[in-house]
């Protein structure tokens, strides 16, 4: 258990932080196995044409919708994986980085999601070097459906665990400003009401972030990020 | 042939040692008598960029060509010899065919905008290519996974026919990369991670089985390997796929290609054994360079461009700090007239630190 002395007061406080539970989430996930965590996790793909591997991933017992574009950064907001075309997609937000620019749109907007750069060639070498420079990960149009599985399986291991979720959330709270010791309260409540369940998490969130003076406009961007963790996989069905 | 051959003037290139590695006659002009002697030539080899007035009184214009080499094989010194400058030259007599007496400026103005117009061109080449490729991927995909659906749904030979489909287009996906790889090299470096190399050979020979067991070739995978690699996951299918390809294109009916992927200190080894056109004994250190095929190969009149091998060395060695070698084991029986070798291909990968 890790113990920080309090900067402030003469008893030192007991901070809880995601390393005391890490192991512990860890082990009920390899418990579960992949397969089983396929179902939790909603997938997102957007393709200008028909996409191919839905059925077979379908089979598979992954959970996929199909858009053949997106208007609005909003059409993506539920999901945990996107699966993102390069070419004939997003050319309302850029006609000549297209799907490119999507992503890289998407994962400003969504650090927490992940993005795969589901590609059958960049239209150039730009368009494939921002997919580089953003996407999480690439795959091929023609992978085969073990290529498929793994990546998707990678994706979900990570998107599927809400501590690993909370440490990439958790830099993106201090890169955009929050002090160390507002992260650290958040992070004490988070644990604290972990195993609680996420309506218990949320409500801890709500309640602490008022109370260290974190404005409604970035507490309204961690329930929202709170919302979106998967749990199921971790407290069971 | 190269696209400096459009050029009007007649041309040598040399490399950075001063090596002949091609020439042309121009498309307009030609050379003055004596100005393709060899002492004129060996001249033009030394020559660094920019204006020079050859031994025989005539102006020389030579200009550094580089980042056209990987694509279009072309870098090195253009050499302009011959040419009639007001001002720069010493030749009075008349010379044969039409004749431009130009100055150095309208010169320069003409290989810079040859450059630039050859340069565009391969821009918008490029651009249409990559277009058809993601369009033949796209089909391809839905190819494959039609009949990965039909695979699951079939019995027995029905079954079979299914896999068969869906082994040949990851055959075609492999010769896509290959594509994707020789018109831009950077593209497949990207998802960088783990890689099984006994897991992605395996794949890879068993997508070759239907087009070997149609040319009586049998494919056969030995050797253990748990260990792997680092490095990008797409460049190594299509290192396996260079391989295999290369293996089964040549490899003569009634044939093995044996598939060996094996491990030792700080090392994977994958090799791919098989019988095909004899590689000479002068061939042997440049097999892997751009545009090289062995005599025997092209004798045998098996289709290809002298770029596969190529493209596999560039890849294993610049994507992994690997090597590529080739070992001919024994000679092996003639076929259509031509002298056949066993030999085999040899990629050899650091193994990633756990």
């Amino acid at each position: 258990m890790g113990i920080w002395a309090s900067m402030f007061g003469n008893k030192p406080r007991v901070w809880r932080s995601v390393n005391d539970i890490e192991n512990a989430v860890t082990l009920k996930l390899a418990q579960r196995g992949p397969a089983a965590m396929r179902g939790s996790v909603q997938i997102a793909a957007i393709d200008d044409q028909p996409f191919s591997p839905a059925q077979n991933l379908r089979n598979h017992g992954y959970n996929i919708d199909y858009f053949n574009d997106v208007g609005s950064l909003d059409a993506v907001q539920k999901y945990g994986i996107i699966l993102c075309d390069l070419q004939g997609v997003g050319s309302n937000f850029n006609a000549d980085l297209q799907g490119a620019h999507l992503i890289r749109e998407m994962k400003r907007r969504y650090p927490e999601k992940y993005i795969i750069a589901y590609t059958g060639s960049a239209k150039n070498t730009v368009m494939a070097r921002l997919a580089q420079q953003n996407a999480d990960a690439f795959i091929k149009k023609d992978a085969d459906i073990q290529n498929w599985i793994e990546a998707l399986d990678a994706a979900i291991a990570i998107v599927g665990n809400p501590v690993a979720m909370w440490k990439l959330f958790r830099k993106r709270m201090l890169d955009d400003g929050m002090t160390l010791i507002q992260v650290a309260e958040l992070e004490d409540t988070f644990v604290d009401n972990f195993w609680k369940g996420s309506a218990s998490i949320d409500r801890g969130i709500a309640e602490r972030s008022s109370n260290i003076g974190i404005n409604a406009d970035v507490r309204a961007i961690i329930q929202g990020f709170i919302a979106s963790l998967i749990f199921k996989a971790v407290m069971g069905a | 042939m190269s696209i400096l051959h459009l050029l009007s003037y007649p041309w040598y290139l040399f490399d950075g040692r001063g090596v002949n590695l091609s020439e042309g006659g121009g498309s307009i002009f030609d050379l003055p008598r004596g100005a393709d002697s060899d002492s004129q030539i060996a001249y033009y080899s030394t020559l660094q960029a920019g204006w020079h007035l050859c031994p025989m009184g005539y102006a020389v214009y030579a200009r550094k060509i580089d980042g056209y080499a990987e694509k279009y094989g072309i870098d090195g010194t253009l050499v302009l010899p011959g040419l009639k400058i007001k001002g720069g030259t010493r030749i009075n007599e008349k010379v044969s065919g039409p004749y431009l007496l130009s100055d150095k400026s309208l010169v320069v103005r003409y290989i810079d905008n040859f450059l630039a117009n050859f340069s565009d061109l391969g821009a918008s080449f490029d651009e249409r290519t990559r277009q058809n490729v993601h369009e033949i991927r796209g089909l391809n995909a839905g190819i494959y996974h039609a009949a990965f659906e039909l695979e699951e749904r079939l019995d027995g030979l029905n079954k079979a026919i299914a896999g068969n489909i869906t082994a040949l287009t990851q055959v075609l996906a492999g010769r896509i990369d290959f594509i994707d790889f020789l018109n831009d090299p950077d593209t497949l470096e990207s998802d960088l991670g783990e890689i099984f190399v006994f897991k992605k050979f395996d794949r890879m020979q068993r997508c070759f089985k239907p087009t070997a067991i149609k040319k009586f070739v049998s494919i056969s995978l030995t050797g253990k390997s748990h260990g792997s690699i680092f490095g990008p996951r797409r460049l190594l299918d299509l290192a396996s796929y260079l391989m295999l390809d290369n293996a089964v294109k040549y490899a003569p009916a009634n044939s093995a290609v044996s598939v060996n992927v094996t491990e030792g200190e700080g090392f994977i080894e994958a090799s791919v054994e098989s019988i095909g056109p004899k590689i000479a004994d002068d061939e042997v250190g440049s097999i892997f360079e751009r545009g090289v095929r062995g005599r025997f190969a092209t004798a045998s009149g098996t289709p290809g461009s002298g770029v596969g091998l190529y493209a596999l060395k560039k890849l294993v060695e610049d994507a992994y700090a690997g090597t590529v070698s080739v070992r001919v084991i024994e000679a092996a029986a003639p076929h259509g007239g031509v002298p056949h070798a066993r030999v085999a291909f040899v990629a050899r990968f650091p193994r990633a630190v756990v």
